[in-house]
């Protein structure tokens, strides 16, 4: 193979193609699009980073040659989009007050709607005749949807789980409801969302019974079985599965076991969020990541604090949501560069600066850069009176999450990522590192990263 | 230079039916135009309800904004407002389009009454902690200093239905007094150095001064006043236009702003009969918050088929279910961006779900109807149509806008008065889990159990 140069020569991509085209027995074009060259060492070798499903085809771009971090995009129904990234989430099919215009123009490519609310109002009969959530919202870019089954336990308060699906009694009249696998599957085939999940079996991370944890784990592997059945439309809508075990990590493993050799276009890792201790999050999502297939998009469900997004792509995951940024600007809170503002307090009264200095988008550019100019102390003036005071706070939080994860991802396509980690944690404590979150600091670590000394030191 | 300039009054057929509609063109010192008659978007603190600035830009033709000073100075004196202390100009501080001028006034629009009366040199406000005195020299000040477009001098408003004896004569005097104080200043400039140059001249808000809703013997020499000092006015202001017409010629060639709540298209059209040039569009804010869509042309000439048995509607009401699948735009042929890009399905959605983007689009759409509207009355009187396309559109359209049905966004306090003994404004917005739910919950189905069966969501379990 060539050593010099940044590219094989034409007859030396030829020859490569050839000869795993005899040995692969796979037609020509389908290679082609899956091989990339990669310069190891010097030395050009050739990796397969492409893999292509029925309704998802993912590209690995480049991968962290010292964390666990990967850029790759995802090709989906409804457009490519660039991982990693964060999701917001329109629950209710509409972001909190804005348009889907003014999403599309943050950049925003793929966004979250909930089944369990869709699925009440306007209800399946409804996004059957309209046609789904993509033309109800008049969103033309890619949605995904959860399963119904989280809000489910945690807005109910009656709620139990069968085999046969989620019990919970009826608010209205009180009568016994059954949520099932099959439910779910037939509203996600109705929103016809590009990526559904699968339901699972959702219990809090710190519930102290183990062997409910394993039953759930379990029980979630048969549920995907049997959402793999139902799904109608597998070749336009890819279905996830969802890895649980609680935070026992030999549950976590072999749940992965299970779930990928269904080999789901892509896998969540669910469960999380709820309140655990960050260092066990961490465990869970590393012990995953380890085992998880590398050309498979990697979705962390519910996690959206920019510590936790800047973490967890360092150990391998790809995929984020959270209601938190816009649920948070609607209580007046500013997500920037230097943690979160609380821009309510009454010391922004006056604080005629920029919402975040460091932001470009529109909300904080100024006139003369064609930005609306926005101040702290306007935000201030209309947090909780004015509702577009949430409106304009929740376009720059979004933005913000999306930026930071186009800026992760450059930096790993540039083979940057530990400095852009550095300087990410630096900019929040003021580059004082006895703030800096022990939990972040040994996850960091065990991928790579030691934020306290200033070089990287291989695991 | 702020000048305001009658273009062309409406033609009438018969001599005896005297019309005052006419069409003009205000225009700004500082580049703005306005064609009348026109509508203005009130603000509250600083905000067109339910739009961002980007939307306000970008999806409306609004062309000037109302802004009033009672919502940016809440604890002052005791506390300095965060707007005082800002360097620059009120329409940076609220992130103003640069396309859109700003009117600032001392109170909202329309404007709760005030417990406390009015004394020599303060007026009662509202703001969103409570009522308290605003001086007219601070206002006064903060007209300089805010740099406004236009600015709407103080009037007395008595904070009674029917102002006694000795409360009347002091209406023209007051009003008056305050008004010399604001021209005085504005002429004078920011600084010193600046009166009488140039420059100052350039940053001159145009003045409008209120016309009171007296008969004309009562303020004759309020009149007398305005009359001597025209040169330094752009417009008038006023509640009701009762006293309109009796002004003489010489104020009859400003700009006549009308600010209150008007019912609908047809009491503008009547008020635009009686020389009104400016209206604030109230009643647009009214029917979105009311999740009412409006949709009424004027003068498309589309009363050669003869005019319909039935009135047509202004509006419809979009809470109503039956529009839960329909994917026709708000009103067909529109092409605002709620229409072009949405349908009535996702509007009753979003309001159903109470998500706040039914309001956006609501208010989008509204206030494209405004523009379109006023944009054809102008049309009208240029093109000598008045008469016929005002009589067409009386017959055509129903008087009143369809009944509020569903509930509208949150209020807030300084947008009511309370009258004592009045429930809660809103639902709570938490409960405890404890206690029983009530109808409505976000989160929690509606449905009862066969609804949630038909609507796929689960299925009737036998046993529990």
């Amino acid at each position: 193979m060539g050593t010099s140069g940044s590219l094989p020569s034409p007859n030396e991509a030829w020859s490569l193609i050839t000869l795993s085209k005899v040995f692969l027995r796979q037609p020509f074009t389908n290679l082609w699009r899956h091989i990339r060259f990669r310069r190891v060492k010097g030395e050009f070798c050739m990796l397969k980073m492409a893999q292509q499903t029925a309704a998802l085809s993912f590209d690995l771009v480049a991968k962290c040659s010292v964390t666990r971090a990967r850029a790759s995009t995802m090709t989906l129904p409804h457009g490519p989009v660039e991982l990693p990234m964060f999701m917001p989430v329109a629950t209710q099919a509409s972001l909190k007050g804005l348009t889907p215009e003014q999403l599309e123009s943050l950049g925003c490519r793929l966004c979250l709607n909930n089944t369990y609310h869709l699925g009440l109002k306007p209800g399946q009969a409804t996004l059957d005749t309209v046609g789904g959530a993509h033309k109800l919202q008049s969103w033309n870019h890619n949605i995904l949807t959860d399963s119904g089954g989280f809000q489910m336990v945690s807005l109910l308060k009656l709620a139990k789980v069968t085999e046969e699906g989620v019990k919970f009694l009826s608010p209205h009249d009180g009568s016994p409801m059954l949520l099932t696998p099959e439910h779910s599957m037939s509203l996600q085939n109705s929103i016809g969302s590009d990526i559904m999940m699968q339901l699972d079996d959702v219990i809090a991370t710190t519930s102290p019974d183990e062997e409910r944890i394993k039953e759930a784990m379990h029980r979630s592997v048969r549920w995907l079985d049997r959402c793999i059945k139902a799904h109608k439309y597998p070749e336009k809508q890819n279905l996830f599965c969802i890895i649980q075990g609680g935070l026992n990590l030999d549950l976590r493993r072999e749940c992965v076991k299970e779930m990928v050799q269904r080999d789901t276009p892509g896998i969540a890792i669910g469960g999380l969020s709820g309140g655990e201790e960050k260092a066990k999050y961490c465990a869970v999502v590393r012990t995953c990541t380890e085992m998880l297939p590398d050309l498979k998009p990697r979705y962390v469900m519910g996690v959206g604090y920019p510590e936790d997004l800047v973490v967890s792509v360092a150990l391998g995951a790809d995929m984020f949501d959270c209601v938190w940024p816009t649920r948070t600007a609607r209580f007046g809170n500013a997500i920037t560069a230097r943690g979160t503002l609380n821009l309510r307090h009454a010391s922004y009264a006056a604080d005629f600066s920029p919402i975040d200095e460091d932001c470009d988008c529109l909300c904080c550019r100024s006139h003369t850069d064609g930005g609306l100019g926005v101040t702290k102390a306007y935000i201030h003036h209309l947090t909780g009176k004015e509702t577009a005071g949430a409106h304009v706070l929740t376009m720059h939080n979004v933005y913000y999450l999306l930026n930071l994860m186009r800026n992760a991802r450059k930096a790993i396509v540039a083979d940057a990522y530990p400095a852009f980690v550095r300087d990410f944690f630096g900019k929040i404590y003021n580059f004082n590192k006895a703030e800096y979150p022990v939990w972040a600091v040994d996850a960091l670590k065990t991928v790579g990263i030691d934020l306290m000394t200033d070089a990287e030191s291989p695991p | 230079m702020n000048t305001f300039r009658v273009l062309k009054a409406a033609v009438t057929d018969v001599a005896t039916t005297q019309s005052g509609a006419r069409i003009g063109v205000l225009q700004l010192s500082k580049g703005f135009t306005l064609h009348t008659p026109n509508f203005i978007a009130p603000t509250s603190r600083g905000v067109v309800p339910h739009l961002s600035p980007d939307n306000l830009d970008r999806n409306t033709g609004v062309v000037g904004v109302y802004v009033a000073l009672e919502d940016f100075i809440e604890k002052a004196p005791q506390r300095v407002p965060p707007l005082y202390t800002w360097p620059g100009t009120l329409r940076d501080f609220i992130s103003l389009p640069a396309d859109n001028f700003l009117i600032l006034a001392p109170r909202r629009s329309p404007a709760i009454v005030c417990p406390k009366p009015n004394s020599d040199a303060n007026i009662s406000i509202l703001t969103s902690v409570g009522f308290r005195d605003l001086p007219v020299k601070d206002y006064v000040s903060a007209a300089v200093k805010l740099r406004p477009d236009i600015v709407i001098s103080v009037a007395d408003i008595p904070n009674m239905e029917k102002p006694g004896k000795t409360r009347v004569p002091k209406i023209p005097v007051r009003t008056e007094r305050w008004l010399d104080e604001l021209i005085g200043r504005t002429n004078a400039g920011t600084s010193s150095k600046e009166a009488g140059t140039d420059a100052a001249a350039e940053h001159r808000p145009a003045v409008f001064a209120p016309a009171l809703s007296l008969e004309h013997v009562k303020q004759r020499l309020y009149i007398d006043y305005l009359v001597d000092n025209v040169d330094k006015l752009c417009g008038l202001v006023f509640t009701e236009a009762d006293h309109l017409l009796d002004l003489p010629d010489e104020l009859q060639q400003l700009a006549k702003y009308h600010t209150d709540v008007t019912s609908g298209p047809h009491e503008i059209l009547e008020l635009i009969d009686r020389g009104v040039d400016m209206f604030n569009a109230n009643f647009t804010g009214l029917a979105t918050d009311a999740g009412i869509a409006l949709h009424f042309t004027f003068g498309d000439g589309s009363n050669e088929g003869g005019v319909p048995l039935e009135p047509t509607d202004l509006a419809t009401d979009m809470w109503n279910e039956k529009f839960a699948t329909d994917l026709s735009p708000l009103e067909d042929g529109c092409v605002c961006y709620a229409c072009r890009k949405h349908h009535k399905a996702y509007i009753q959605h979003c309001l159903a779900a109470k998500e706040m983007t039914a309001w956006v689009l609501l208010q989008i759409h509204n206030l494209n109807v405004m523009d379109r509207f006023f944009e054809a009355v102008r049309k009208s009187i240029d093109q000598g149509r008045w008469e016929t396309d005002k009589e067409t559109f009386a017959q055509r359209y129903k008087r009143e806008l369809p009944e509020k049905t569903g509930k509208g966004p949150r209020l807030r306090g300084y947008q009511y008065k309370s009258a004592g003994g009045d429930k809660k404004l809103n639902d709570p917005a938490y409960r405890s889990l404890d206690v029983d739910a009530p109808e409505e919950e976000e989160g929690v189905p509606e449905a009862d159990a066969a609804g949630l069966q038909k609507s796929g969501f689960a299925q009737v379990a036998s046993d529990w």
